[in-house]
């Protein structure tokens, strides 16, 4: 039902151009459905082309990306009733409109959110821009952006300071708080943690939980490669690799009834906590990830899948819909339903 | 405890002191080491009561040379050269430029600046302002619009920035003297005496339209090119994806793109006074402005070395010193060394 | 990391693609196409001038030497394609062999200010220490001081008959090497950086020879960039100075017609066809040198081949 998803890609090809018109494939004909409420995981490798596909569900699509084909959609309530949700085709707005959803309802954290802030401007000047645009009141911001700030463990002096006079662990905190400041319904973080201290990032995740758990912020998509957090805190996950969403499922599902053999090695490769290294047979997933310019033919796992037949090498696999929500690419799970 | 700032101005002090001891010097030492007799050139003219004589060394009368003698010794030159270096920054400081060797009634130096530094400066410091202002926004602007309009803007521009200015005020002078003659053809206001009185800046104005017009073109075009890449730095970095990650509309990134982009242009505003003076010089020249450039046509060709020695160390210092002003200026817009790298506290 | 090639069989393949996106760049297509015109107006054209500049019009009935009021500020015509000027003269001949003479001298000139830059630059991004400091520290204070009143101070206190071309041309190349050198120095700086070279040190290479073998292939392109615009503004240069009688005494120089034309009351008696042929000449030079450069800077660059134009 359209009030359960938040957000729709059909069939998305997003591409980067590179000198002497190379495509790189970072996002190859994706078709996944978002589903609302609560702490979502995209996972994948480095260049498995999460962070383009991330930024593409908020139409953040500029050059050297290009769209080269697929649609973008985001399922809202209407404004004045509360029971009626309207689909978006966000690539139909008028420019104004996609601002003006933008930080209110769709909102990103960065994958260079070190970098995000712009450095000939205090910090509290640009909050105050990003309230005064959005029509909001701006010393009620001000005073909310405080607030979370204070919970995000940053000085209290924060509004007055310049982007270089904080550290790179507080210029990535202000930015979660800044990207969560006008409470969007749909948040996508990318990497919100990796570059933090384990202190840092427990104060990060615990800010961003509680935003859920309160439904401050409705859909939190996290956008990472560590698994434990991911298994630890969320409640559905989509698995990418080389361009393609390979799995998706709750994490139940997932976690114990890995489908795709790539989620399977993957999950293989974490050392259970606690456990001691002679126990358990760490393996990783060996080979290396497809270049994304030149991929594989076939299924673009194939050369590293231990399950390979002759046909995973010629034809690209169909994505199979197990049940609502459990999405699987595979010719493993054609001619068979689990 | 000395802030970073303070310790940020200390060293472009020391520095731009160093640099102009360094100038003065150069402009101490070229004269006296390039080949040419700037004495027996002066009597030389003396000698035939201004008429002209092209490089050659004065026959020697006797008379001329125990004049030669004394003209050396009033001028000192027969001291050793540190006593003379010293002697002459002592003077130059103190506003004794020495006396023009160009001109027979040896005209003090300081004088003939004074006379023909005004117009010079009326010329160069509103073509700058104005062509820096206009061609940062027309940059800007293209760098913001994008697709056609850039396109053709940028080869306009391209193009005027590179049209030699001394070249461009003859076609103007052409169009606006001769074939409609509005304007003037030299840039001489007639013979009326320089003073401040209202007619002579009258007819100056009149005179420095055209020198104006060609400097300000010419000038907008290569403004507009640098922020047209400055912005179009600005509109590629990460901070302004994220903005527009958070919907701030179009106008507010313009805004932030351009507040970020104009700081190396005030460098450059400044480093650009030394390259500007030259090509005005140029301009003054051809076209017969009473400026500096006029003052150093007559100057060049006749072995004035107290002339030069003054007017190019005078040059030297105006361009330092405003090299030195944009620094300070530019220290003070970035708050990044205004502020300084301070202790990060948690 | 890269490994040491053999760096012949590398650039090869190299120049290969190269030559063939340079011809398809339209930038440098027109820019080329332009000089490449212009260069041959100078010396083919040359060969339908009059052999000599000085020589009074050949076309006078019964061949004179003197200069008569018949014979000046003639129109453009058959004999006289660009006119005559005050003194008789030919002006399509000034024109041409001022041409040939102002790219000599700017080839020159660039030649000696790239290979002082090259020098001094990798000097001091190499070697870095003492030698670098004095080294940035004289580019930038020459950098300050703009070329062109340096220039005008040499030349002024030089007499006519020793201003010569050799010495104009060397003049200028000697005072245009500090902004090429902080650029050879920069380059010179992050290819130190490079895995490659902590290679070659590995390897026991000298560091000469690292210098040479190593960091100046990889730089080589843009040392010829550099070069163009060395002798693009030794252009300009020299043009700036002849103009105001200051160039070269010994030959005629674009800058020595521009300087005719001017003395030649060319503006008030308003034979267009002579000061705008020089300008034309002089502007479309300069910009088909932009184009060449723009359009190499493009090919040889990778990163900015990439451009985004707007927002």
């Amino acid at each position: 039902m359209a009030r359960d998803i938040v957000s729709k890609a059909q069939d998305l090809r997003l591409y980067y151009i590179l000198p002497n018109n190379i495509y790189v494939k970072a996002v190859d004909g994706v078709n996944i459905e978002i589903p609302r409420g609560g702490f979502l995981g995209l996972v994948g490798e480095s260049g498995s082309g999460k962070t383009t596909l991330a930024e593409g569900l908020l139409y953040l699509i500029d050059p050297p990306m290009i769209k080269i084909g697929g649609k973008i959609f985001y399922i809202r309530r209407r404004e004045s009733s509360s029971t009626e949700y309207e689909t978006i085709d966000l690539e139909t707005l008028p420019q104004h409109r996609l601002d003006q959803l933008r930080g209110v309802e769709l909102s990103l954290i960065p994958q260079y959110a070190m970098d995000a802030l712009n450095p000939t401007m205090k910090i509290g000047s640009f909050i105050k821009d990003v309230a005064r645009y959005h029509g909001r009141d701006v010393d009620e911001i001000l005073n909310r952006a405080l607030e979370r700030f204070k919970l995000l463990g940053l000085p209290s002096d924060i509004l007055n300071r310049y982007p270089h006079e904080l550290s790179g662990g507080m210029r990535q905190r202000t930015v979660v708080g800044i990207s969560t400041l006008l409470n969007p319904k749909f948040l996508v973080a990318d990497e919100p943690v990796s570059n933090l201290d384990v202190v840092q990032q427990h104060i990060v995740i615990d800010f961003l939980t509680e935003l859920v758990e309160k439904k401050i912020v409705e859909t939190l998509l996290m956008v990472t490669h560590d698994l434990h957090l991911i298994l630890e805190k969320s409640r559905y996950l989509l698995l990418m690799y080389g361009g393609h969403i390979v799995e998706t499922g709750s994490k139940e599902e997932v976690w114990s009834e890995p489908l795709h053999p790539y989620t399977k090695m993957f999950l293989e490769s974490i050392p259970p906590v606690g456990s001691r290294i002679e126990e358990k047979k760490i393996r990783g997933v060996p080979g290396n990830p497809p270049d994304l310019r030149y991929p594989p033919p076939g299924c673009r796992f194939h050369p590293r899948c231990p399950f390979v037949m002759d046909i995973c090498r010629r034809k690209e696999p169909p994505e199979i819909e197990v049940r609502p929500g459990r999405k699987v690419k595979c010719w493993l799970f054609v001619d068979r339903k689990v | 405890m000395v802030s970073s700032f303070q310790r940020y101005i200390i060293n472009k002090t020391t520095t731009y002191i160093v640099l102009w001891f360094l100038a003065a010097f150069l402009n101490f030492l070229l004269p006296r080491i390039m080949p040419g007799d700037p004495i027996g050139r002066y009597l030389e003219t003396l000698y035939n009561m201004g008429q002209e004589t092209t490089g050659g060394i004065v026959q020697v009368v006797p008379e001329a040379e125990r004049l030669r003698q004394q003209v050396i010794e009033q001028f000192g030159l027969d001291k050793p050269p540190y006593t003379q270096f010293f002697l002459w920054l002592i003077n130059f400081l103190r506003g004794d430029w020495g006396y023009s060797l160009a001109f027979p009634n040896l005209p003090p130096v300081i004088d003939l600046v004074k006379q023909y530094l005004p117009p010079t400066l009326m010329l160069l410091i509103p073509s700058l302002v104005i062509s820096w202002v206009v061609g940062n926004y027309l940059g800007a602007y293209m760098a913001l619009k994008g697709g056609k309009v850039d396109k053709i803007g940028l080869s306009s521009m391209q193009f005027i920035s590179l049209i030699p200015a001394y070249w461009l005020i003859i076609v103007l002078v052409f169009i606006f003297g001769v074939y409609y003659k509005i304007l003037p053809v030299s840039g001489k206001p007639g013979y009326i005496i320089p003073s401040l009185s209202f007619d002579y800046i009258k007819a100056l104005l009149y005179h420095w339209i055209l020198p104006m017009t060609t400097i300000t073109i010419i000038g907008i075009g290569g403004w507009s090119i640098g922020m047209r890449a400055y912005v179009i730095y600005q509109l590629n970095a990460n901070y302004m994806k994220y903005s527009k990650a958070l919907g701030l509309p179009q106008r507010v990134l313009g805004r932030y793109a351009f507040r970020n982009a104009i700081i190396p242009q005030f460098t450059a505003f400044a480093m650009s006074f030394g390259g500007l003076f030259a090509g005005n010089l140029l301009v003054e020249m051809v076209y017969g402005y009473p400026g500096m450039g006029s003052l150093l046509s007559m100057i060049l060709g006749r072995l004035d070395i107290f002339g030069m020695q003054a007017i190019f160390t005078f040059t030297a210092t105006m361009i330092l010193v405003a090299n030195y002003v944009a620094d300070i200026m530019y220290g003070f817009l970035d708050p990044r060394i205004r502020r300084g790298i301070t202790e990060v506290v948690e | 990391m890269r490994p040491l090639t053999k760096l012949i069989g590398v650039s090869k393949s190299i120049r290969q693609t190269l030559l063939g996106d340079l011809f398809t760049n339209k930038r440098f297509v027109i820019g080329f196409t332009i000089f490449l015109f212009i260069i041959l107006l100078g010396y083919v054209g040359s060969l339908f001038a009059y052999p000599d500049p000085w020589k009074i019009s050949y076309y006078t009935p019964g061949g004179t030497d003197r200069c008569t009021d018949d014979l000046r500020y003639l129109p453009p015509s058959p004999e006289h394609l660009l006119g005559t000027d005050n003194n008789c003269r030919d002006i399509y001949t000034w024109l041409v062999v001022g041409l040939k003479n102002t790219i000599w001298i700017a080839a020159l000139a660039g030649v000696i200010g790239t290979l002082i830059a090259t020098v001094l630059g990798m000097i001091a991004g190499y070697r870095g220490g003492l030698l670098d400091d004095v080294i940035n520290f004289s580019a930038n204070f020459m950098i300050v001081i703009p070329m062109f009143i340096v220039l005008l101070m040499i030349v002024g206190y030089v007499p006519e008959r020793l201003r010569t071309s050799m010495l104009v041309a060397v003049v200028i190349g000697l005072l245009s090497w500090p902004g090429p050198t902080r650029v050879v120095r920069s380059m010179v700086m992050q290819n130190k950086a490079a895995d490659y070279v902590d290679m070659a040190k590995l390897t026991n290479f000298t560091s000469t020879e690292i210098l040479f073998k190593e960091i100046l292939p990889n730089i080589a392109s843009y040392i010829f960039l550099i070069y163009i615009n060395s002798f693009s503004s030794a252009i300009f240069t020299e043009v700036g100075i002849g103009a105001i009688g200051f160039g070269p005494f010994d030959a005629v120089t674009l800058g020595r017609a521009f300087n005719a034309m001017l003395a030649g009351g060319a503006i008030t008696l308003g034979l267009w066809w002579w000061f705008m042929s020089l300008g034309l000449v002089v502007v479309f030079l300069s910009y088909s040198l932009l184009l060449i450069n723009l359009g190499l800077q493009h090919v040889f660059n990778p990163r900015l081949r990439f451009t985004v134009y707007a927002v």
